[in-house]
C-alpha cells in the first residue's frame, strides 16, 4: 500500500523470492543443456542452438505451469501463500525466459541463412486451416504476446489505471497463454520427437493445474456457512463461533461472499474481496486492529472498511446483529466506507 | 497480407513510444490520486505497459475529470 509509486518496493522477503527464482531457473537451464551436451553432443551450430530452445522453452513451460499451481495451492493450504506474494516477479521472469526462447529460435533460422523459412511459415494462410501442420509457432508467438502485456502490466500503477476488475481479467490471460503454449508443444516438437518425456511434462503439467484448480474449487464450495433463515438476514452463528481476530466467510443468495470478522467483542462484515488483487480477505487476520488480506497485507478498519490513512482504499461494508444470540448479516451491501460494526457485548437479544 | 500486418504493427508502436515518451514525461501525473508520487525509475518501467495500451492510456490522460 502506498501512496508513492516506485519501480519495485524491494525488502528481504523480495530479494530471497527472487534469488531463489533466479537459482532455480539456472539451474534448470544448466542441468537441460548439461544432459543434452553430454548425451547427444551436438553436429553443428544450428543443432547447437536447438538446445537452447529447448532447454528455454522446458523451463517457461514449467514456469508457467508452477504460476497456475500456486493460487489454488494457497487456497489449499496457507503453507504455500509466500509463493504468492511474489508472483509478480516470477511472472515476469517467465515471459523474459519465454522470449528467450523465441530468441533461440530466431537464431537457428539465422544460422542456417532461412531466416525468410520463418516468415513463409507464419504467413502461410492455408496452413493455419490444418490440425496436423497448423504454424505451431504461430501459437507461441500468440502466448508470448499475451505474456509480454501480462508483464508489462505488472505494477501497482497499471491495478490503479485499469481499476483492479479489468486489470485481474486482463491477467486472467494468462489462462488463454498456458492453452496455446499447450497447443504450440503438442502441435510442434511433439509432432516430430518421439521422447515419451515431452508428453509427460506437457499433460503432467496442464493435469496438475487441473487437478489443483478442481481441489481448490471444490474446497470454496464446501467452506461456504450461512444460512438465510429470516427474510433479509443470513445467520452466521454465535459471537464465540467466529474465532478471535479471525472472519467466517458467508455466501449471500447472489454468491456474493461476506467476511464476517470478530475482533474482541466487536464484530463487523465486509465484502471478501481486497480492493487490491481482489484476495480473500477473510482468510486474513485482525493485526494492529486492522483487518489484514492475506495476500499483500492491504489492511481495512473493521469499523468501516476503509483503509486507515494517508491511504484510501475502502470496501463495502454489510450491517450485521445478534439475534437470539446468532450473529446475522443483512446481505445488502453499504456503500464503501459504511460504518457498520456492533459490539456485540453490549447488544443481546432482538436489536440491530 | 503478411506485410499489411506487419506495417500496422509497426505503426501501432510507432505511435505508442511517441506517447508513451510524452506521456511519462509530463502527463502520469495527472491520472495519478491526489498527493501520488512516482519515481523516475518506475516512470521508465512502465514504458513497454503503455506502448502495449497507449489508447487506453491516452483516453485516461485526456478525458475531462470525474467529481466523485
Amino acid at each position: 500500500m502506498s501512496v508513492g509509486f516506485r519501480a519495485v518496493q524491494w525488502n528481504r522477503d523480495k530479494i530471497v523470492y527472487d534469488a531463489i527464482l533466479l537459482l532455480a531457473v539456472a539451474a534448470f537451464i544448466g542441468i537441460f543443456l548439461f544432459v543434452s551436451f553430454t548425451e547427444h553432443p551436438p553436429k553443428d551450430r544450428p543443432d547447437e542452438i536447438d538446445r537452447y530452445i529447448r532447454a528455454f522453452g522446458a523451463c517457461a513451460f514449467v514456469m508457467l505451469t508452477t504460476i497456475l499451481c500456486i493460487g489454488p495451492l494457497a487456497r489449499l493450504s496457507p503453507h504455500f501463500l509466500p509463493l504468492l506474494y511474489n508472483r509478480r516477479h516470477f511472472g515476469v521472469l517467465t515471459f523474459i525466459v519465454a522470449a528467450l526462447h523465441v530468441w533461440f529460435m530466431i537464431e537457428w533460422y539465422d544460422a542456417q541463412g532461412n531466416l525468410p523459412n520463418l516468415w513463409i511459415e507464419l504467413t502461410t494462410w492455408n496452413d493455419y486451416f490444418k490440425f496436423i501442420g497448423f504454424p505451431f509457432k504461430a501459437l507461441g508467438i500468440a502466448a508470448l504476446l499475451i505474456l509480454f502485456v501480462m508483464a508489462a502490466t505488472s505494477h501497482d500503477f497499471w491495478l490503479m489505471l485499469l481499476k483492479p476488475a479489468a486489470w485481474k481479467t486482463l491477467h486472467m490471460g494468462l489462462y488463454v497463454a498456458y492453452g496455446l503454449v499447450v497447443m504450440h508443444v503438442a502441435l510442434g516438437i511433439m509432432q516430430y520427437d518421439r521422447s515419451p518425456l515431452i508428453p509427460a511434462m506437457l499433460f503432467g503439467g496442464f493435469a496438475l493445474v487441473a487437478g489443483l484448480h478442481l481441489a481448490a474449487g471444490m474446497r470454496e464450495a464446501g467452506s461456504n456457512s450461512g444460512t438465510v433463515i429470516n427474510p433479509g438476514w443470513i445467520a452466521v452463528g454465535p459471537p464465540h463461533s467466529i474465532p478471535d481476530k479471525c472472519a467466517r466467510i458467508v455466501t449471500a443468495p447472489d454468491g456474493e461472499r461476506i467476511a464476517v470478522f470478530r475482533d474482541g467483542d466487536r464484530i463487523g462484515a465486509l465484502t471478501n474481496v481486497c480492493a487490491h488483487q481482489n484476495g480473500p480477505i477473510g482468510e486474513g487476520r485482525i493485526v494492529d486492529g486492522c483487518i489484514t488480506c492475506p495476500w499483500h497485507g492491504y489492511q481495512y478498519r473493521l469499523e468501516d472498511g476503509c483503509a486507515p490513512p494517508p491511504f484510501t482504499e475502502r470496501l463495502a461494508t454489510f450491517r450485521v446483529r445478534i439475534h437470539r444470540g446468532i450473529v446475522e448479516v443483512d446481505p445488502e451491501p453499504l456503500p464503501p466506507g459504511t460504518p457498520a460494526a456492533i459490539s456485540w457485548a453490549q447488544r443481546n437479544g432482538s436489536s440491530t | 497480407m503478411g506485410l499489411f500486418v506487419t506495417s500496422v504493427v509497426a505503426v501501432y508502436v510507432l505511435v505508442g513510444l511517441i506517447v508513451a515518451a510524452v506521456f511519462l514525461s509530463i502527463g502520469v501525473q495527472s491520472v495519478l490520486p491526489p498527493s501520488a508520487t512516482m519515481t523516475r525509475p518506475a516512470r521508465m518501467m512502465l514504458l513497454p505497459g503503455v506502448v502495449a495500451l497507449w489508447p487506453y492510456v491516452l483516453y485516461r490522460w485526456l478525458r475531462p475529470p470525474t467529481r466523485r
